[in-house]
């Protein structure tokens, strides 16, 4: 392993002019879209990052020994209430072992003991106090207490007990499946990006929720890519302009998981590339191996593509109100290469699982890398991601059963998987 | 692919806080003050609305209760007010839309595209009988022709329904979709 550790004597408001100075330096070309929405995301703040590091993982995949056991699953199509799921949308332990799933569908939170007996239900259907309508995502902290994003009611927080503490509403909805803890604030990703934050950027923001204050949520990183963006704009005149535009299929998107210290990885490039970033979005190192995405083949281009569209405002000479000249930007295509990272989950203690796309597709689970801080540890060869880690070397699977019967599956993982 | 051409002079700051400003109220903008009075007709969407999503599938040569899911439906005012985006996220993926309005037809050009499953249209729509009202002939891959008809029904201060239909006839209407939308008050950061 080798790892290169340089200053970056750049602040902060230029962390992405800086890359892009640096690659010219270096010699790489971006892509006309790429390039636009970097210059784009210059206004997004961020910290000043005063150290910038790389660290390149080795290329031979060395493999792990071992298998995940099975201690124990919950869901059945019938039976008692706590074991039947509708929708299931995310799922966390406490530093206890305890399990908690999100079933949305049924508008609740189920608890189950480390060894998997129902330990009880937060929440119901409804608008009150402690009450779901429209749950999104769930963060469960070590002491048991929960965090629900509800998009209808707001951040509801319930404590280690159980009992429910406070309902945090911002200005906007609560409204991610991406969200991590980072201190008593949560880390989330917003994919609504087109018209909120139309003519400010077309790429994909991690925002800091904060909880305490209920203070709207403040973007701490932005990854210039987004699979649908809005570009707008005015000249010099104040007539405006607009684009919409969809991204090349199999272009990479943002993801996004827990690492340490309250910060968090991101992937959006199609190369071996995972960025650790601190809870301010500041850089903090890149990690990368040198795997090359695999070209795009005919058999992928299976897929449909759209096209996009260009808005301009047309002043009249006579000084008519202006018109609207709408002009198709035609077909997106394809992106030429399939990125090799398509799936990102970390424990939050530094912990990383690092799925690969593989080839033939399907043919088996993914290869998943696993990194320890910055060290590479091994690879699992064909293995489902899990949906959570808890602290005890178990993982959370949520997996679609017979006649779409959803189970949690719980996993004892071998110690050589996580590092240890 | 296309390429966006845009000239970065024109990306500064301040050029783009002119566009979407940060302060929460005006984040939905407003119409522009020469806008032809049919313009209104969409005013019922602008804002930040969550929904409810309920899917039909075909199976066994029916229409049965299929998936069910969460979607945000946020709409502004663009182009100095002559224009809506909307931007739909939901369980699924991702769609926008661009609606600008033709004074001299009456009716709506809808610029659409969506991520998953992609797809890109030029639609069109007419207020009718208090609905917006978007009428498309389809055809199934077996060469069934069918119509479609997507309509937007304003239901009260803050909601609004989306409704999608397969007219087999005028008799036999199947609704195959339903979304269910009330707008997000803004509070303005205040726990409670």
């Amino acid at each position: 392993m080798r790892a290169t550790a340089r200053p970056l004597a750049i602040c902060a408001r230029q962390p992405i002019a800086a890359r892009i100075r640096e690659e010219r330096a270096n010699g790489k070309r971006r892509s006309g879209i790429a390039a636009i929405a970097l210059t784009l995301v210059l206004s997004v703040p961020a910290p000043c990052e005063a150290f910038q590091a790389e660290t390149s993982l080795p290329a031979a995949d060395t493999y792990l020994p071992g298998s995940a056991t099975i201690e124990y699953a919950v869901g059945a199509a019938d039976g008692e209430t706590w074991e039947v799921f509708h929708t299931v949308r995310s799922v966390g332990f406490d530093g206890a072992g305890n399990l908690y799933v999100l079933d949305a569908g049924a508008h609740r939170v189920l608890k189950y003991d480390r060894e998997g007996s129902f330990a009880g239900t937060l929440g119901r259907q409804g608008r009150g106090p402690g009450e779901l309508e429209r749950p999104m995502s769930m963060v469960v902290r070590p002491d048991g207490a929960l965090v629900v994003l509800d998009a209808a009611n707001g951040y509801i927080l319930f404590g280690a007990t159980g009992a429910f503490e406070r309902t945090v509403r911002p200005g906007a909805p609560a409204y991610s499946t991406a969200v991590i803890p980072s201190g008593d604030d949560l880390l989330m990703v917003d994919h609504s990006v087109g018209v909120r934050r139309a003519g400010t950027s077309s790429g994909t923001p991690v925002l800091r929720q904060p909880l305490a204050t209920g203070e709207s949520a403040v973007p701490v990183f932005e990854a210039p890519v987004s699979l649908l963006g809005v570009l707008a704009r005015r000249d010099g005149s104040g007539n405006a302009a607009l684009s919409l535009r969809r991204a090349p299929t199999y272009s990479p998107m943002l993801r996004f998981t827990a690492a340490g210290d309250g910060g968090f990885a991101a992937v959006y490039t199609a190369d071996w590339t995972v960025e650790l970033r601190s809870p301010d979005g500041g850089l903090l190192r890149t990690l990368s191996r040198p795997i090359a995405p695999r070209k795009t083949t005919e058999a992928d281009r299976q897929a449909a593509s759209g096209g996009g569209l260009r808005a301009r405002e047309r002043p009249r000479a006579n000084g008519d109100p202006a018109r609207l000249q709408l002009s198709d930007l035609g077909d997106a295509g394809f992106a030429d290469r399939i990125p090799v990272i398509r799936g990102l989950l970390g424990d939050g203690s530094g912990l990383l699982w690092i799925a690969r796309e593989t080839e033939p597709a399907g043919a088996r689970g993914p290869d998943i890398d696993v990194v320890r801080g910055t060290t590479y540890v091994g690879t699992i060869r064909g293995h489902r991601m899990p949906a959570a880690f808890s602290e005890d070397g178990r993982a959370a699977y949520v997996e679609q059963g017979d006649l779409d019967i959803t189970r949690i599956v719980v996993r004892r993982l071998p110690a050589a998987w996580l590092g240890r | 692919m296309f390429v966006v051409v845009l000239p970065l002079s024109a990306c500064t700051a301040a050029a783009q806080e002119r566009v979407a400003p940060d302060d929460p109220s005006e984040r939905f903008g407003t119409p522009h003050p020469d806008a032809p009075e049919g313009f209104e007709q969409y005013a019922f969407m602008i804002g930040d609305f969550t929904c409810d999503v309920a899917y039909k599938e075909f199976r066994d040569g029916a229409w049965i209760p299929g998936a069910e899911g969460t979607a945000r439906w946020t709409a502004r005012y663009v182009m100095n007010g002559r224009a809506i985006l909307d931007d739909f996220v939901d369980d699924w993926g991702q769609a926008v839309n661009v609606r600008t309005y033709d004074e001299e037809s009456g009716t709506w050009s809808i610029h659409y595209i969506r991520e998953r499953p992609e797809e890109a249209a030029l639609l069109e729509a007419r207020w009718t009988d208090g609905q917006m009202v978007m009428v498309t002939e389809k055809e199934t891959p077996g060469g069934f022709k069918y119509t479609e008809r997507v309509a937007f029904t304003p239901a009260g201060p803050g909601r609004y329904l989306w409704t999608q239909e397969v007219v087999y006839s005028p008799e036999n209407v199947i609704e195959i979709a339903r979304i269910d939308c009330e707008l997000v008050p803004a509070t303005g950061g205040q726990a409670r």
